[in-house]
Order: C-alpha cells, then sequence, then structure tokens
C-alpha cells in the first residue's frame, strides 16, 4: 500500500523509548512512527533488541522513559507516569514461538480474546468462524495445536491475534521456524491479508529477504537504536552506513582516497579512479567509505580503471557471481551468466551506483 | 490337539528360542530370575499368603486380617489418622512448595539460590532428624519454654510437642521441596509467552496465570501430590516419635506394635492394605498423567518474562526469609546446638557446653560397629542391586524378549511398598529354612536389595534408555561380540548411575530406621537402630543430636559427590530420600 504523505494516519508513534534490564539498554532512545496500512518491517540482527521493542508497544515490558502513543491515545509516558496494562491496549500480536495454548483446542484459541470479554456465545462463534474462513483452517477447529503443522499453527496464532479486529498487529519473527517453501507463501498471505483489513503491521525479523518482500518501509536496528529507515528501495540503493549496507543485501566496502580531478574532485582505489566528478564534501587527501552492491560492478577486460585478478568463479544459474582481487582486498562481482572470465584473468572494474557510507 | 494349533505353537516356540539364542541373555535372564524370584517375588507371595492366615505348610483361608482393619477401634483410628495426616500433608506441602516454587520461577524475587540450597537442605535431611529437632525445639525442656521463660519470664509452658498435627508439619517441612522442585520444572517447561499471549488478548495477569499457566502445571501438581500422599502414608519414624507417645497411631506404627504382639494375621492384612493404598495412588497418577499429557509446542524458548514484585518485594522476600528460618534453620540450629549439651534439658550457658559428644560418639564401639554395618550392608545391597538394575534395563531397553515388561514391573514391585511393610515381608520370609536368614546381617542386606533395586532399574534404565542404539551397533560392525559391546560400550555409558548408585545405598542406609529396625539382632544394629533407641539412662537427646549432626553432614557431602558424578537425574521423583 503507497501513502501519500498528506494523508498518512499515525497508527502507532513512539518517541525516544528507552527501555534497560538490569546493565543492559535493550532500546536506547528510540523514536518511530507507523502509519495507518503499512507493513514497517523491524530488521536487525539477534539481541538489537527487536522483541523488547515489540514488548513495550504491547506493553508487555514497562519501558524506562519515552512515550508511547497508540491510535492517539497515549499508553505509555513517563513524564505523565501513564503506562497502560497489555489488556487494555487491543493489539494483535503473534510470539517468535507462536505461543499457542497447548491444552486449548484451535477453537478456543481462537476464542479466547473473545471469551475473556464476555462476549455472547453466538457472536463468539460467528467470529470464530470468520477468522477460520480468513486463515483457511475451517474444519480444524477442534484439534489440539500440537495436531497442526508449523504452518497450520502460525496462521492459528494469527487468527488469534486478528479476532478482536486490533489497529496494530505485532509480528515477532513469527515465519522464522519455518521452511524456506513455506515462509514464502505465509508472507504473501500475511500481506494480503493487510491489504484487505487496512491494518499497521509491525514485523519483527533477522531475515533481509524476508524484509525486502513484505515491507513498505524498513527500519534498520542495531545494539537498541534505529540506524535507518526508509522503503525497501532506499534502503537498498542508498545505505548510509556500512552496517546497513551489509545486514540487507551484499555490499563491498572500499576504502578510498578523494583526489583532485581537475576543479573537481575524483575518489581513487588501487591505482585507480572509482568516482569522477564526485560531489563531496571531504578534503583532497582524505579517506572515505564506499558501498558498491555487487551488481553493480561491471567487468571489462579493457575498459576500468581499476584492474583486478579474478580470484574465484561461481555459477548461479542466472547469474555469476566472481571474486575479484584488488590489491589485497577481495570484490563481489555479480554479473549476467553470459560474461564469462576464466580464474586468473585480469580484468577492470567500473563502479556504478556508489553511495558513501559511514 | 489340532494340528495346526500344535504347529503354530511349535513355530513360535522356535521363534521363541532362536530369539534367545544369545548367550548372554540367557545368563541374565536365569540370574535376574534367581534374584527377582528370590528376594522380590518369594517374599511377597508370602506376605500375601500370611494375610489370608496361609503358609507355606498350610493354614486355612480367612479374612479375618482384613476384615479386623474395619472392624477394631484401633485399627480403624489408625486408618482414619493416616489419612488425616496424609492429606494435611499434601495440601500444606502444596501450599508451601507452590506458592515458593512459583516465586521462585516467576517472580525477580532476588535470592534465588540462597531459597534454592535451603529448599535443597530440607530434602535431603532426614524427617526422623526433623521430628527431633521439633522435639528440641517445642518440648518440655525445648528451646521454646526456655526463650519464652528468659523474655517472658513464663514458667507454664505446656504446648504439647506430641500430636497428629506435629507429624503433618514435620512431614511437610520434608517433603514440601518435592513439591517446589516439581513446581519449578513445570514452570520452567511452561513458556512464559503463552502467558503473555493471553494477557494480550485482554486477560488481566491474573486469569491468565489461572486460565493458561494453572491448567498447565496441574498434571505435574497432582502427580507430585499423589507421590507426597503414599510417601506419607509410608513413613514410620515420625509418628513413631511425634504420635506414639501419646497414643496417637498411624497404620505404619500400628503395623509395628501389632507385630511386637506376634499377630502376624493382622500385621500382614495391615501391610497389604498399605500397599493397595499406595499402588492405587501410583495407578491413578499414571491414569491422570496419560490423560493430561500435552505435548508442548517448544519454539525457540527464551528467557521467562518475570513479574516485577515492585513494592510487594520487600514484604515478600520478608515472608521467605522468614519461612526458611522456621523450616530450615531452627531444625538445623536446634539439633546443632543439642549436640554441643553436656546433657539434653541444662539450660543454655556456655558452661553446659562441650565437644565431648563428638568425642564421645566416635570413641563408642557399638556406634562405630554400627557405622560400619550400615555402610556394608548398603554397599554391598547397592552393587548386587546394581548388577540387577544393569540386568535388566538391558533386557527392557536393548533386546526385544517377550515378557520383559513383566520383569521390569516385578522387579518394580517394592516402590509401592513402605519400608516398614518390606521390612514385615522379610521377617515373615526369612526366619525359617530353606534360607534362614534372621539373626544375620544378611536378612537386611537382602531386603535392601529388595528396597534397591527399582531405584537402581530407574538410574540406570534412564541413562540406558537415553544411550542411541548406534552406539553399541557400531561397536558390533566393529567387530566386537555382543558381550565385548555391551562391555565396551554400554557399561561404561551407565557407570555414572552404577556410582550414584553405591552413593544413594550408602546414604539410605544411613536415614532407613524400619527396616533395620525390624530385622536387627544383637552386633548386627545400624545406624538407623541408634538414631532411633540411643536415648537411655546415659545418653540423652544430647547424643540423639550429635549422631543427626554427623548424618546430616555425611548426606551433604553424598549429595555433593552425587551432584558431581551427574547425568543421573534427581529431583521430581526424587528416589534417594525413601526414608524410614
Ligand atoms: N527478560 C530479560 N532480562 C534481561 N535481559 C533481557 C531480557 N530480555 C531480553 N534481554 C536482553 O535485551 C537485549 C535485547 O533482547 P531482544 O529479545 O529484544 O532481542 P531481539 O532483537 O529480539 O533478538 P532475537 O532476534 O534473538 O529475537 C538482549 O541483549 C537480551 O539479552
Ligand atoms: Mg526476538
Amino acid at each position: 500500500m503507497s501513502r501519500g504523505e498528506a494523508e498518512a494516519i499515525i497508527q502507532v508513534q513512539v518517541e525516544k523509548l528507552i527501555k534497560k534490564y538490569e546493565n543492559i539498554v535493550a532500546v536506547r532512545d528510540l523514536s518511530l512512527d507507523i502509519y495507518t496500512g503499512e507493513i514497517l518491517v523491524i530488521v536487525g540482527p539477534s539481541g538489537c533488541g527487536k522483541s523488547t521493542l515489540l514488548s513495550c508497544i504491547a506493553g508487555l515490558e514497562k519501558p524506562d522513559n519515552g512515550n508511547i502513543i497508540i491510535d492517539g491515545e497515549p499508553v505509555f509516558s513517563k513524564e505523565r507516569n501513564l503506562f497502560k496494562l497489555p489488556e487494555e491496549r487491543n493489539i494483535g500480536m503473534v510470539f517468535q514461538n507462536y505461543a499457542l495454548w497447548p491444552h486449548k483446542t484451535v477453537y478456543d484459541n481462537i476464542a479466547y480474546p473473545l471469551k475473556i470479554r464476555n462476549i455472547k456465545k453466538d457472536k463468539v462463534k460467528s467470529e470464530v468462524r470468520r477468522l477460520l474462513d480468513i486463515v483457511r483452517l475451517y474444519g480444524k477447529e477442534n484439534r489440539y495445536p500440537h495436531e497442526l503443522s508449523g504452518g497450520e499453527q502460525q496462521r492459528v496464532a494469527l487468527a488469534r491475534a486478528l479476532v478482536m479486529n486490533p489497529k496494530v498487529l505485532l509480528l515477532d519473527e513469527p515465519l522464522s521456524s519455518l521452511d524456506a517453501k513455506l515462509r514464502e507463501k505465509m508472507q504473501y498471505e500475511i500481506k494480503g491479508l493487510q491489504k484487505d483489513m487496512g491494518i499497521a503491521i509491525i514485523h519483527v525479523t533477522h531475515d533481509q529477504n524476508e524484509a525486502m518482500a513484505m515491507a513498505d518501509r524498513i527500519a534498520v536496528m542495531k545494539d537498541g537504536e534505529l540506524v535507518q529507515w526508509g522503503t525497501p528501495k532506499e534502503i537498498y540503493e542508498c545505505p548510509q552506513t556500512q552496517f546497513v549496507a551489509n545486514f540487507v543485501g551484499k555490499a563491498n566496502i572500499i576504502d578510498g582516497v578523494v583526489e583532485r580531478y581537475g576543479d573537481k574532485k575524483k575518489i581513487v582505489f588501487a591505482g585507480g579512479y572509482i568516482m569522477r566528478e564526485a560531489d563531496i564534501d571531504g578534503d583532497i587527501g582524505s579517506h572515505v567509505l564506499l558501498s558498491v552492491r555487487p551488481e553493480n560492478i561491471s567487468l571489462s577486460k579493457d575498459k576500468g580503471a581499476v584492474k583486478g585478478r579474478v580470484a574465484g568463479v561461481n555459477y548461479r544459474g542466472n547469474t555469476m557471481e566472481y571474486r575479484i582481487l584488488v590489491d589485497d582486498i577481495h570484490l563481489m562481482v555479480e554479473t549476467s551468466s553470459n560474461e564469462l572470465y576464466a580464474k586468473g584473468d585480469i580484468v577492470g572494474c567500473e563502479f556504478h551506483k556508489i553511495n558513501i557510507v559511514k | 490337539m489340532d494340528l495346526k494349533i500344535f504347529l503354530r505353537k511349535n513355530k513360535g516356540l522356535k521363534k521363541h528360542t532362536k530369539r534367545l539364542r544369545s548367550p548372554l541373555e540367557v545368563v541374565i535372564l536365569l540370574i535376574l530370575g534367581v534374584l527377582i524370584g528370590s528376594f522380590i517375588l518369594y517374599p511377597f507371595v508370602i506376605l500375601v499368603m500370611k494375610s489370608f492366615g496361609l503358609s507355606l505348610d498350610g493354614g486355612a483361608f480367612s479374612l479375618e486380617g482384613y476384615k479386623r482393619i474395619i472392624r477394631d477401634t484401633y485399627n480403624y483410628t489408625a486408618l482414619r489418622n493416616t489419612l488425616y495426616v496424609a492429606s494435611g500433608v499434601t495440601v500444606l506441602t502444596s501450599i508451601l512448595g507452590g506458592a515458593l516454587g512459583w516465586i521462585v520461577a516467576r517472580t525477580d524475587y532476588a535470592y534465588k539460590r540462597f531459597t534454592k540450597i535451603l529448599v535443597f537442605l530440607n530434602f535431603i535431611i532426614p524427617s526422623y532428624i526433623v521430628a527431633i529437632a521439633w522435639i528440641e525445639f517445642f518440648g518440655r525442656n525445648g528451646y521454646l519454654s526456655r526463650i519464652l521463660y528468659k523474655i517472658f519470664g513464663l514458667s507454664n509452658y505446656n504446648m504439647r510437642p506430641y500430636s497428629l498435627e506435629a507429624v503433618i508439619i514435620v512431614m511437610s517441612v520434608h517433603l514440601y521441596p518435592l513439591v517446589f522442585m516439581a513446581i519449578t520444572n513445570a514452570l520452567r517447561k511452561t513458556d512464559s509467552s503463552l502467558e503473555d499471549a493471553a494477557v494480550i488478548s485482554g486477560a488481566s495477569r491474573l486469569k491468565a496465570a489461572m486460565t493458561i499457566t494453572l491448567p498447565l502445571v496441574m498434571p505435574s501438581f497432582i502427580s507430585i501430590g499423589l507421590l507426597i500422599f503414599s510417601r506419607t502414608i509410608a513413613n514410620f519414624g515420625v509418628p513413631a516419635v511425634l504420635a506414639l507417645p501419646v497414643g496417637e497411631e498411624v497404620l505404619t506404627t500400628r503395623i509395628y506394635s501389632s507385630l511386637t504382639n506376634l499377630d502376624f494375621q493382622l500385621v500382614t492384612a495391615l501391610s497389604i492394605f498399605l500397599v493397595m493404598i499406595s499402588g492405587g495412588i501410583f495407578l491413578l497418577s499414571n491414569l491422570l498423567l496419560k490423560r493430561k499429557g500435552f505435548t508442548m509446542i517448544t519454539g525457540h524458548s527464551k528467557k521467562p518474562r518475570l513479574i516485577e514484585l515492585g513494592k510487594h518485594k520487600k514484604t515478600l522476600t520478608t515472608c521467605v526469609f522468614i519461612f526458611h528460618i522456621l523450616t530450615t534453620m531452627i531444625p538445623l540450629a536446634s539439633v546443632l546446638i543439642a549436640s554441643f549439651l553436656k546433657r539434653w534439658g541444662l539450660s543454655l550457658e556456655i558452661k553446659h557446653f562441650t565437644l565431648n559428644n563428638y568425642l564421645l560418639l566416635f570413641r563408642h564401639e557399638i556406634i562405630i560397629r554400627a557405622f560400619g554395618n550400615s555402610i556394608f550392608y548398603g554397599l554391598t545391597a547397592a552393587t548386587i542391586a546394581a548388577c540387577v538394575g544393569v540386568g535388566v534395563s538391558y533386557i527392557s531397553h536393548k533386546t526385544n524378549i517377550k515378557g520383559k515388561k513383566i520383569i521390569e514391573l516385578i522387579a518394580s514391585l517394592p516402590m509401592a511398598f513402605p519400608n516398614i511393610v518390606l521390612a514385615v515381608a522379610a521377617a515373615l520370609t526369612w526366619i525359617k529354612q530353606p534360607l534362614k536368614l534372621y539373626g544375620t546381617e544378611w536378612i537386611i542386606i537382602v531386603t535392601y536389595i529388595a528396597l534397591f533395586i527399582p531405584i537402581s532399574i530407574k538410574n540406570i534404565g534412564g541413562l540406558m534408555q537415553n544411550q542411541d542404539a548406534s552406539l553399541e551397533k557400531a561397536a558390533r560392525a566393529s567387530g566386537a561380540s555382543r558381550i565385548k559391546g555391551f562391555v565396551d560400550i554400554t557399561l561404561p555409558l551407565t557407570m555414572p548411575g552404577i556410582k550414584s548408585g553405591w552413593i544413594l545405598g550408602f546414604l539410605i542406609a544411613l536415614r532407613e530406621i524400619p527396616i533395620s529396625l525390624l530385622l536387627y539382632s544383637s552386633g548386627k544394629e545400624t545406624i538407623g537402630v541408634m538414631l532411633f533407641g540411643i536415648q537411655s539412662n546415659t545418653y540423652g537427646l544430647e547424643m540423639t543430636s550429635t549422631l543427626a549432626v554427623v548424618i546430616i553432614v555425611l548426606t551433604v557431602i553424598g549429595n555433593i559427590l552425587i551432584g558431581k558424578i551427574g547425568n543421573v537425574k534427581r529431583g521430581g521423583g526424587g528416589n534417594h530420600t525413601s526414608t524410614s
């Protein structure tokens, strides 16, 4: 779903959130907005605080500082000493391990949120039916969780999270224990559901492919902080830091030197230029870090100012993967599979779509 | 006979003999048959026969013994008292152990390690010693009366330390660790995100705990409750010191006093009755567990989310500490202080303290001999029980001999037998030819063997079951014979179980009272006999306490050793406290 800046409604607003455990700061000074009808995917390495952030939004953990506003209503505010309990927030959440109750049937798992609110029996029945329909589990409502496959369990958890029609759905790596095929299928299903219901989803994962496939926006987390956020295209094409470049997709990180190029500047690496007429701030002679995606390096026998030797060749079906040794560093290069070079060939490299990173 | 049936039968026979071809299996089966048959099955049969008025040389069948359990007031009261005490202990331990277990497993209470150590201490201190401590604290000359006198000048202290309630409290102090361990275990296995999911769904924390966590730990709760119930019923030492002196009897003490009246039919009927209660409870708990067997879905389970006690933290911590003081520290301090008194009954002044008791204890010839006896009986029985355990486990887990389930069942039979019943069965069985063991140490050893075999099967069987079958197969593929494969691979891997079996044998022999009390003869006294009967004109509670302190120290050392050997799971069943 695309959103026009003007009409975007903020569904969840997180401001300067801090959460500490004893001596660990799991979330530090993090601010983030999630808009109605979008999927925001939070990616980051294990232990960076993704689950903690979700737990704070859900109210399972009490943050140490900051504000959280859901649907225009503050649910946590340090200054106002406000903390709404999780049961008062009407949020849907799917846990990393699904957290299906093993002693309750599929039906009772999905019906629990309704029953706990003393909703009438007929209504409970019809609502559970509706959800069973949506997640396509009709006919399996009397099974126990352990009698279901991984994908089915996942859908029960989803149904339970959606049964109260929450405006916000939190997904904590719900797909991580599924095999690759099923995971891809579920990615589509969740995206489809979200389109139909128009709710805001915050989806946590440490799988960057999943992030790319599902996200309207991606937020990259590291050590409890957001390092960059934007559309998948922005994140992939313009990573601002070495970490983001490496975490989302593959990247070559190159240490270049700024030199004079007429009245402009150029960036030089291993005796050749990478970028001419560079529009950069760096002083002449200073070092800059550059990130270049493997598919943005082209190889040729005669062109290219940076020369290297082919050190490894890998056939990948539709593409070729080369390792090019330049000075003493290896560059990863991906080309179409009809460009063929042999190990030991000397090739020239041309660089496109270069990003200066921190 | 129909030819077809005959042929089929013969075929079956052939198959059978074929399966038994391995000489190892034949030898093992033979030895096991002899050992289990004579040490477990034979006494059991004698016991059952005697209860119906029968014996090997005849006698007339009658139900008189059983009728008298219901008919005679004495017996009936004992039965009622037994059920009262067992229910009381079950309820009290469930509350204490359950609450403490929940605090440790699910809240941010700060002194978890400390609590676990104290609970474990309670777990290993023999119940009889807790009973001694109870008398020393609440008795007429006890610490409490002295404290009340010192502080408030109260001189008319008349709290009665002897009662069924005292038995309930002392047994609870001894048994609540079982509940604690079962509950912390169950809670640890119950992912806390299950409760989180309920809270997200709109339930309050309390409601989530009641609807999600409680039902999930209920099976463990019930089965440990049943275990506690049958453990209490089986106990002899505690009611013998805390209830018998005021004429209150339970079934175990009733058996003991009927035995001194040589009323064998009643004794055996009472014994069988007791076994039936324990057996019934055992079956019940199996049934319940089977029905409620949820398979937990384990994703990647994380550190449980701990409930923040917040402003209640101080109050709760104080409560836990008071609990520890009452249940662990006061009993330990009571026996420790008494062990330094020149004579029990003297006031607690420096001039009345001495180290002499300990010197005296180790100069006392009978006590030294009792230590030697206990160690010898315990280790000998543990060794033989280990052999049986290895044999039965091997047959159970590594072969597919027909009837292996029955062998294991019979060998595990003594588990349902209170120690005093084992003692009664032994007394009746070994008193005359063909095997007259009465009057020798072997009657005690043989009974210990029966007592240890189920424990050894549990330990060793557990280890063998977890062993990958491919390990022994690999040895055979490398050219080892079946026997060699067993000796080189399976046996070393079960060694931790055998070693800890020896220590357990030693520990049980140190604390066990009813078996040796009923079966010892002059010169064959054990530590249990000494502990039970050391008080006389020359010695008072101070010597009992000294002995108790030594036993506690040895027990702690033994348990540390078992922990070091590792591999053998403790907790849950906690079978090595099988006491008096
Ligand atoms: N209950 C807790 N007590 C103490 N520390 C915790 C607790 N929960 C999480 N942490 C710590 O906080 C940090 C962030 O944990 P969190 O679970 O949010 O990471 P994550 O990004 O979700 O990791 P993963 O991808 O492995 O799920 C980690 O260092 C973790 O060890
Ligand atoms: Mg996580």
